[in-house]
C-alpha cells in the first residue's frame, strides 16, 4: 500500500496492492479514499476494478447455489455438537486433576456398593462416542455386522487403528455368562474405532472404543439416545460405551470393566 | 459455533480444490471427519470458519491432491456448469466463461483466489494457512484476477455498472 508523490498521477502510480485491496474492501477509509480519487482519474483501472467485483459477485453467486447435502449436514450438526462438548470440557480442564482421582475413587466405591448406586443421566452433553456407539449398534442389528476378527488379531492390531496409542490394548471380558463374539476394527470407519460383540446371556451387546486426545479418567455413567441406552466411560487415552443391554446390567458391567482396565 | 453456516464456504473452497462437485463433497465429508476426531483440540474463542478450512485445505494436500490429480487435471465444466448453473438462462453463457476461466486457473493461483476474493479471508489469514508470505499471495491474487479478466474478453461485453463504485 504505497503513497505517490503528488503530480505523478498515472495509472501505474497506484500500487498493485491497493488496487487489490479495494476490490477485496481492505482499505481503511483514509487509504480508500485516496486509492479511489487516483483510481477515478483512470477510466481503464476503474474499469478493470469493476470487472474483478462482477467476477467476484458471479463465482460466489454460482458456487452458492448448491443445495447441502443430507450427509454433510448430519455430520455439520455432529461437529457442532461435538465442539460443545470441547467447551464444556475446557471449562472444566482446571479441575481434570482432581476429577482424576475422585473418577478412581468412585468406580471403587460403585464396585462395593453395588447396582442400586445408579448414577443420573448426564447432565451435560454426551460424547460424540456415545452417539457413535450407539448408530453402530443399530445398523449392526439392522444389517448385521461385518465378519468379525478374533480378538486376538484385534488386540495386536489395535494401537494402529487408533493412531497414538503406544501399546495394545487388551479386549476386556465379560464375566459369567458371556462371550467374545468378535472384533470389528475397520480402518474405513471414521472416527477410528474398535467394536467388539459380546453375547451375553440372550443378548448381543456392543463394546465401542475410540481414542481420545485427552486423556483423563470419567466413571461409567448412563446415556439415553432415543431408546438405547448405553453406558460410557473413560480411562486414559481411550473412550469407551457399551450398548445392548438392560440399564442396570449395563453400568454394572461397565463398573466391572473399568475397574479391571 | 455454528457449524452449518460454514459449510457453504468449505464447499465453496473444496470444489475450487477439487474441480469437480462430488469430490468436493466428499472432500468436505472428510474434513468434517478430521475435525470430529479433532474437535477435542478446538479451543473456544478460535474463528470455527478458519479451523475448519485449515483442516480441509491440510485434507486434500494430504490425501487428495495427489490421489486426484490424475483424475481431476481436466475439470469437468459440463458437469460443473450443470450442478451450478442458476435459473437465470441469461447468464449462463458468462457462468461458463468465468467458472471456466477459474478452474482452468493452477491450484496455486486458485487458492488464494478462493480464500480471500470468494470466502472473505484476510489476507494474514489466507497466508498463513497456505504458508506462503503475504506478499506472495497478493502476487498470485494479482495474476490470477488478471487471467480472469483476459478469459473474460472484452470489457464492454460485461454489463458493468455506472462507476459511482469508484466514487
Amino acid at each position: 500500500m504505497s503513497s505517490q508523490p503528488p503530480g505523478f498521477d498515472t495509472p501505474h502510480s497506484i500500487a498493485e496492492d491497493d488496487l487489490l485491496a479495494l476490490v477485496d474492501d481492505r482499505l481503511g477509509p483514509e487509504r480508500r479514499r485516496v486509492v479511489e480519487a487516483r483510481v477515478r482519474n483512470h477510466p481503464s483501472l476503474a474499469t478493470r476494478i469493476l470487472q474483478d467485483q462482477w467476477i467476484r459477485g458471479e463465482v460466489r453467486r454460482f458456487l452458492g447455489h448448491r443445495e447441502l447435502p443430507a450427509d454433510l449436514a448430519r455430520l455439520g450438526k455432529r461437529l457442532q455438537r461435538r465442539m460443545m462438548f470441547a467447551r464444556v470440557l475446557n471449562l472444566v480442564r482446571p479441575a481434570a486433576a482432581a476429577a482424576s482421582l475422585i473418577a478412581f475413587g468412585w468406580i471403587a466405591h460403585g464396585l462395593i456398593s453395588g447396582p442400586s448406586a445408579v448414577p443420573a443421566q448426564a447432565a451435560i452433553a454426551v460424547p460424540a462416542y456415545v452417539e457413535d456407539a450407539a448408530e453402530a449398534y443399530r445398523r449392526a442389528a439392522a444389517l448385521g455386522a461385518p465378519a468379525p476378527m478374533t480378538p486376538a488379531d484385534a488386540s495386536s492390531r489395535f494401537s494402529r487403528w487408533l493412531g497414538h496409542v503406544e501399546k495394545a490394548v487388551p479386549i476386556p471380558e465379560i464375566p459369567g455368562d458371556s462371550a467374545i463374539l468378535g472384533v470389528i476394527a475397520d480402518p474405513r470407519s471414521r472416527p477410528r474405532a474398535l467394536k467388539v460383540f459380546y453375547q451375553v446371556g440372550a443378548d448381543t451387546a456392543l463394546l465401542y472404543v475410540v481414542g481420545s486426545q485427552m486423556p483423563r479418567s470419567m466413571a461409567p455413567r448412563l446415556a439415553v439416545q432415543d431408546t438405547t441406552s448405553i453406558a460410557y466411560w473413560q480411562m486414559g487415552e481411550h473412550s469407551y460405551a457399551m450398548v445392548g443391554l438392560p440399564p442396570k446390567r449395563l453400568l454394572e458391567v461397565a463398573r466391572i470393566m473399568a475397574f479391571a482396565m | 459455533m455454528d457449524v452449518l453456516a460454514h459449510l457453504p464456504a468449505l464447499r465453496r473452497y473444496a470444489l475450487v480444490l477439487t474441480r469437480n462437485p462430488d469430490r468436493a463433497d466428499d472432500l468436505v465429508q472428510e474434513a468434517l471427519v478430521r475435525a470430529l476426531e479433532g474437535a477435542d483440540t478446538w479451543r473456544p474463542g478460535r474463528d470455527v470458519r478458519a479451523w475448519l478450512l485449515s483442516i480441509l485445505h491440510n485434507a486434500f494436500i494430504s490425501s487428495w491432491r495427489h490421489q486426484q490429480a490424475g483424475e481431476a487435471a481436466i475439470a469437468d465444466k459440463a458437469i460443473l456448469e450443470h450442478a451450478f448453473a442458476p435459473a437465470q438462462q441469461g447468464s449462463r453463457i458468462r457462468f461458463g466463461e468465468v467458472v471456466d476461466a477459474l478452474l482452468d486457473l493452477p491450484l496455486e493461483l486458485r487458492q488464494p483466489l478462493a480464500l480471500v476474493v470468494f470466502d472473505g479471508m484476510s489476507y494474514q489469514e489466507a497466508a498463513t494457512l497456505l504458508q506462503i508470505p503475504v506478499g506472495t499471495l497478493m502476487s498470485r491474487i494479482s495474476r490470477a484476477r488478471a487471467a480472469l479478466r483476459e478469459a473474460t474478453g472484452d470489457n464492454s461485453t460485461v454489463k458493468l455498472p455506472s462507476l459511482k463504485v469508484v466514487k
